[in-house]
């Protein structure tokens, strides 16, 4: 009994006089800055390590810890950490989650500092305008993400069609997949479609349908934030998707069900010929399919013009932070052209300076050429309650898109709904 | 033994048991706590919270998508359960004796318990996709379908499909369980059965299955308790759809507390969640004989 309640002291005695000791050595030393900093994409890693060797060679006693965090955990970890008041010092966030936490004090204001910034006007102001609130800036573009549309110039071909032509407008869009869909064995069930639509995913029914929408003259939010969804422009966008399956037939049922790595499958398989894609498969595409030659477009449009759903992360310096000073310089080195090119640029990933974008690494590669072109006409929906219209959005789209909500009736409501979540 | 050295012997045990209560106190008492104020309040990230009484609860118990998010978690318990237990029992019957043919079943059956469900439900996603998953490559080979089926778009056919997948991942476990549970009945009760003139289907039913009940209520209970806990497969394979009716309860919690921000209603479902599930398992304890021992 006596030997198992000293084992029992000592082990609390040593964890107390280890815990003890590591706070004296933050305190006593008096010099060392640990900045965290949070990220969705390990490639942030890298930059830390960059960091972290460069304040070792200028002497500074600033050091960057890096944490992934998985996509699905974003907030869910952020606001347990601020209610723990424990927020990283530096956030690179999905930007469509800005406006909330700014408007609940979670950022610190950085208009002086981004004012200062030579390259101010070479960040993507579609974008930024989610990391700002009452004329002053929070948070800035950092890793970007637009959804286009790729087209396999080897289906265009083997179907007779221009490889070099994809569709621009909603007629080519039709006629472009009914043309791809084919059954090639005789069956009566197609092995190959033309489109697929996005699915099971409120996220994927923003960035890929929202851009039919804009590029029709609708929108979902005026400049003052209030619904302008139930339009006309809003049903058109909705009928071209719906028809693409039941009139055209020429993309699958299930589509809207799929997941985007659903889709993604039949691209590459060689089963899908248009599809609805983004930067971040551009990589992957590559690999997995290396003989596949594909194109990167605008989203087709309808009465408007073509248009692209600006996603990606804003990164900022939490309101928490106890080192301003030192996150903004370690913000300024990831903004750094040595950073972007050399650690963004090379994975192709899309870096948020356009002048940046010549640079050996995109020359290689005549789609990122496009995604410059595109960059300037991305859109984003400004809202403080972005994750509530989720719900809405994919039961209402999705219920439309599987026959069991008439396309009137689903625009009406839906903007019904989102009236109520954004109140 | 005196009254001293009751005393002793139990702080002895308490002593031992400190590391696990400890976990215990930080990792489930402390949080649940946390979980029970937060029900009450409306809850802020940043700055203070305002007290709400049971309001959260009346937001929670007068929303029609909770009552529609527990019918379906029931529903897919009620599908799920048989689908797990009648092949796992089969399969124990069969397994139960050790051989080398058998150690290499059990192992490859209980394999896909080792996954996560988030693994598994992607790869029958991919099973299940109707453009190009193997499954209706195969069906339509063998002329079992016409045209691709689209398995996981009409709800009743979703539910049953994933439940498939989830027995596939998981009854390997309750093989196991049953195994062990059949290994302790004494070879001399199946003699005396078989010396009596038992049929198979007679010791099976008579014999076997009255003996293992506590272990078939204790299996039950894990695997009810994990049915109704229901996320990762339903997330990834419907997302809830088509419009909701794939929505399981704790899909209901994560929309309300970290999708729509609003902790306290969340809370407030988490709490009415842990009752129900309490109450079943209570419940299920009772009717395997648990109680009294």
């Amino acid at each position: 009994m006596k030997k198992v309640l000293i084992i029992w002291l000592l082990i609390l005695v040593i964890a107390a006089l280890t815990f003890a000791a590591g706070e004296q050595e933050g305190k006593g030393t008096n010099k060392m800055v640990a900045l965290r900093v949070w990220d969705r994409d390990s490639v942030m890693g890298d930059v830390v390590d960059q960091f972290n060797k460069k304040m070792q060679s200028e002497g500074k006693n600033i050091k960057a810890q890096f944490e992934l965090i998985p996509y699905g955990q974003q907030v869910p970890k952020f606001m347990a950490a601020m209610a723990a008041g424990r927020a990283p010092d530096i956030y690179s966030l999905d930007l469509v989650q800005y406006p909330y936490f700014i408007s609940i004090g979670a950022f610190k204001d950085i208009t002086e500092e981004f004012e200062a910034l030579p390259f101010k006007d070479e960040l993507p102001q579609g974008i930024l305008r989610l990391g700002k609130q009452n004329n002053k800036v929070y948070a800035l573009p950092y890793e970007i993400d637009l959804s286009v549309l790729n087209w396999s110039k080897n289906m265009f071909r083997a179907a007779g069609l221009d490889p070099e032509k994809p569709p621009l407008t909603w007629d080519d869009l039709i006629k472009d997949s009914v043309s791809l869909t084919k059954d090639k064995n005789g069956d009566g069930n197609p092995d190959q479609w033309g489109f697929a639509e996005v699915g099971n995913n409120a996220g994927s029914y923003m960035f890929w349908f929202m851009p039919f929408i804009w590029g029709n003259n609708g929108r979902m939010f005026d400049d003052n934030g209030k619904v302008v969804f139930d339009s006309r422009e809003s049903k058109e966008a909705l009928q071209l998707w719906y028809d693409l399956i039941y009139k055209y037939k020429a993309a699958p049922v299930s589509s809207a069900q799929w997941s985007s790595g659903d889709r993604y499958n039949a691209f590459i398989a060689g089963k899908l010929g248009l599809f609805l894609s983004g930067n971040f498969y551009i990589k992957t595409i590559m690999k997995d399919a290396p003989d596949l030659d594909f194109g990167v477009t605008l989203i087709p449009h309808g009465k408007g013009k073509g248009a692209t759903f600006g996603g990606g992360n804003l990164i900022g310096i939490t309101s928490q932070s106890k080192h301003p000073a030192e996150a903004w310089e370690f913000i300024k080195f990831a903004f750094s052209k040595d950073v972007l090119v050399n650690n963004y640029a090379p994975k192709l990933m899309l870096i948020p300076r356009r002048d940046l974008y010549e640079n050996k690494y995109y020359a290689k590669y005549p789609q990122m050429k496009k995604y410059q072109e595109i960059l300037g006409h991305a859109i984003t929906p400004y809202t403080y309650k972005y994750n509530q219209i989720y719900d809405p959005v994919l039961y209402y789209l999705q219920g439309s898109l599987l026959g069991k909500i008439k396309i009137d009736s689903a625009i009406k409501d839906l903007a019904v709904e989102l009236k109520k979540v954004t109140k | 033994m005196t009254l001293g050295q009751l005393a002793s012997k139990n702080r002895m045990g308490l002593l031992f048991m400190l590391p696990s209560l400890s976990l215990l106190v930080v990792f489930f008492l402390f949080p649940l706590t946390q979980v029970l104020y937060m029900s009450f309040q409306d809850w802020n990230v940043m700055g203070s919270s305002t007290w709400e009484g049971i309001n959260n609860y009346i937001k929670a118990l007068g929303s029609g998508e909770f009552w529609l998010s527990l019918w379906n978690t029931f529903i897919y318990t009620v599908i799920v359960t048989p689908l797990i237990f009648v092949p796992a029992i089969l399969l124990a019957v069969m397994l139960k004796k050790t051989t080398f043919r058998t150690e290499v079943m059990r192992v490859v059956i209980f394999i896909p318990f080792t996954i996560s469900f988030v693994s598994a439900s992607y790869i029958w996603s991919w099973i299940y996709n109707d453009t190009y998953g193997i499954l209706n490559f195969l069906l339509s080979k063998i002329d079992l379908i016409s045209r691709p089926v689209n398995w996981l778009g009409e709800t009743w056919r979703a539910r049953v499909m994933i439940s498939i997948m989830v027995a596939w991942k998981t009854l390997g476990f309750s093989m196991l369980i049953f195994i062990s549970g059949l290994q302790s009945i004494s070879q001399e009760i199946y003699e005396a059965a078989d010396i009596d003139g038992a049929s198979r289907i007679q010791t099976l039913f008579l014999i076997t299955i009255p003996i293992l009940r506590p272990t078939i209520f204790l299996a039950l209970v894990i695997s009810i308790a994990g049915s109704f806990k229901a996320f990762d497969q339903f997330f990834i394979m419907t997302n809830g759809g088509p419009m909701r009716t794939t929505q399981t309860i704790v899909m209901y919690i994560n929309k309300i507390a970290f999708e729509n921000y609003d902790m306290g209603t969340g809370s407030a479902v988490s709490v009415l969640f842990l009752i129900l599930l309490l109450s079943i398992s209570y419940q299920q304890i009772r009717m395997g004989g648990y109680t009294g021992e």
